[in-house]
């Protein structure tokens, strides 16, 4: 299951709490993050990476230049907030919620970029959770104890290719370190335990 | 929900049956009866002000400790998390250890698997003692000889000490997350353990991990909520003298 993940600035509280309440009732997997001022925002974002950001243009204060760069930078995964349709700046984003906006009208304009951010996820991320021959290869380097390096010259590729390629394993298998790796490899027959030991 | 004086404790454990690990290890027991929060307390001997907000913070993930924290000493919640820690090694770890050398026994055609699993634990056990461990020999003393230097400082007013090279700066940075190994276990009982003998066992070790995974997570959430604020706070407080 795909896990999309907001980041919702917003100043109301209620208006905040109310719709990672709604976003949440209609996807599980979600994570949202909050933040009640542009600071928390910004602080947030230091160390985040969210899929989809929701921000009242309002906090901003006009002639604030990061409210202009923001949309820019988000491309098509940035969503006005504001409590009226004539706000500044509102229309530098692509969809905007609005306060009176009905249950239903809000989740099609999010949905409406969900379907954006998935289009640029690209189909190979969203392909099978079954690993490939080429990754079962890499599980079997990684549980007989190479580094990162030392798989790339087996291989021929670069080290930042072995990462991309542990990064889909990790996530298509569900484990992360390596003595879990470890394991799965041994219940799949890719190693003897014997091996291990060499 | 946020937990107040006056609710009945009962109804923490309806609310979220993980605080009864918190009130074990407050050594609050069961039979509780209508009686708030404030009462039970009371009758424990424990600051009902200091339990709530550890309450809370377990509880609520959103929940942020507020003002009252500076009430409660570094030695309080020293003490609260020592107890956490010494659960962890001497009940919850054992327990799953168990359960998973029960698999192994009764088990008649996977054993070389679940060996595989018992030795994973195994691993995870021994992460968790040496985090432990450095918690408990170098974080938490720094802590407590940073608290009991305040406290000179407000009475006589002496020259700072030298406080041994540790700072809560660094341990944020090596906090590092303690649950990944316990998620990988449990994806591989649910998803790549060959089918073995007993399903109910299987769902016993399922249900600890998960349960296991919960709380050492909101374990790491208080020390960095409840804890590492406080020795900030202290941290700052040295260096203006200084």
């Amino acid at each position: 299951m795909p896990q999309f993940s907001v980041l919702i600035c917003e100043g109301s509280y209620i208006v905040r709490k109310g719709l990672v309440k709604l976003l949440k009732e209609t996807n599980k997997t979600l994570t949202v993050r909050e933040a009640a001022d542009v600071e928390s925002f910004m602080s947030v974002l230091g160390y985040y990476e969210p899929d989809i950001i929701i921000i009242n243009p309002d906090l901003f204060g006009s002639g604030n230049k990061l409210i202009r760069e923001l949309p820019e930078k988000f491309r098509g995964r940035a969503i006005a907030l504001s409590s009226e349709e004539k706000r500044e700046n509102i229309s530098l984003f692509p969809q905007t919620l609005l306060y009176s906006d009905s249950k239903s009208t809000i989740l099609e304009k999010v949905r409406k970029v969900y379907g954006t951010v998935k289009g640029c996820r690209g189909a190979n991320k969203m392909r099978g959770t079954v690993i490939t021959e080429r990754e079962k290869l890499i599980v079997r380097y990684i549980a007989l104890g190479l580094t990162n390096r030392e798989i790339a010259e087996k291989l021929f590729i670069s080290t930042h290719t072995v990462v991309t390629h542990r990064k889909n394993i990790t996530r298509k298998l569900g484990i992360k370190t390596v003595s879990g790796l470890t394991v799965y490899a041994i219940l799949n027959n890719l190693i003897n335990i014997e091996d291990i030991n060499k | 929900m946020i937990f107040t004086a006056d609710t009945k404790m009962a109804d923490l454990v309806h609310a979220n049956h993980q605080l009864l690990y918190v009130m074990n290890r407050f050594g609050i027991s069961l039979g509780f009866g209508d009686k708030s929060v404030e009462h039970v307390c009371e009758e424990s001997g424990i600051e009902s002000g200091f339990f709530l907000e550890i309450a809370n913070a377990f509880h609520d993930e959103e929940y942020f400790p507020q003002k009252q924290l500076q009430n409660y000493s570094v030695s309080q919640i020293v003490d609260y998390l020592k107890k956490t820690h010494h659960f962890y090694l001497m009940e919850r770890v054992p327990e799953i250890e168990g359960l998973i050398q029960i698999m192994i026994s009764k088990e008649t055609s996977h054993k070389k698997s679940l060996e595989l699993v018992r030795s994973f634990f195994g691993e995870y056990s021994d992460e968790l003692s040496a985090h432990i461990k450095h918690e408990d020999e170098i974080v938490f003393p720094y802590a407590l000889e940073l608290e009991d230097f305040c406290k000179r400082l407000e009475k006589a007013g002496k020259p700072p000490s030298i406080i041994r090279g540790y700072s809560m700066e660094k341990f944020i940075e090596e906090h590092g997350d303690l649950v990944e190994k316990l998620y990988d276990l449990k994806n591989i009982i649910i998803k790549y353990m060959p089918p073995v003998d007993n399903h109910n066992l299987a769902n016993h070790v399922l249900f600890d991990l998960f349960s296991l995974e919960k709380d050492v997570r909101d374990h790491s959430r208080i020390e960095e909520k409840i804890m590492v604020p406080k020795v900030i706070e202290m941290e700052k407080l040295i260096s203006g003298i200084k």
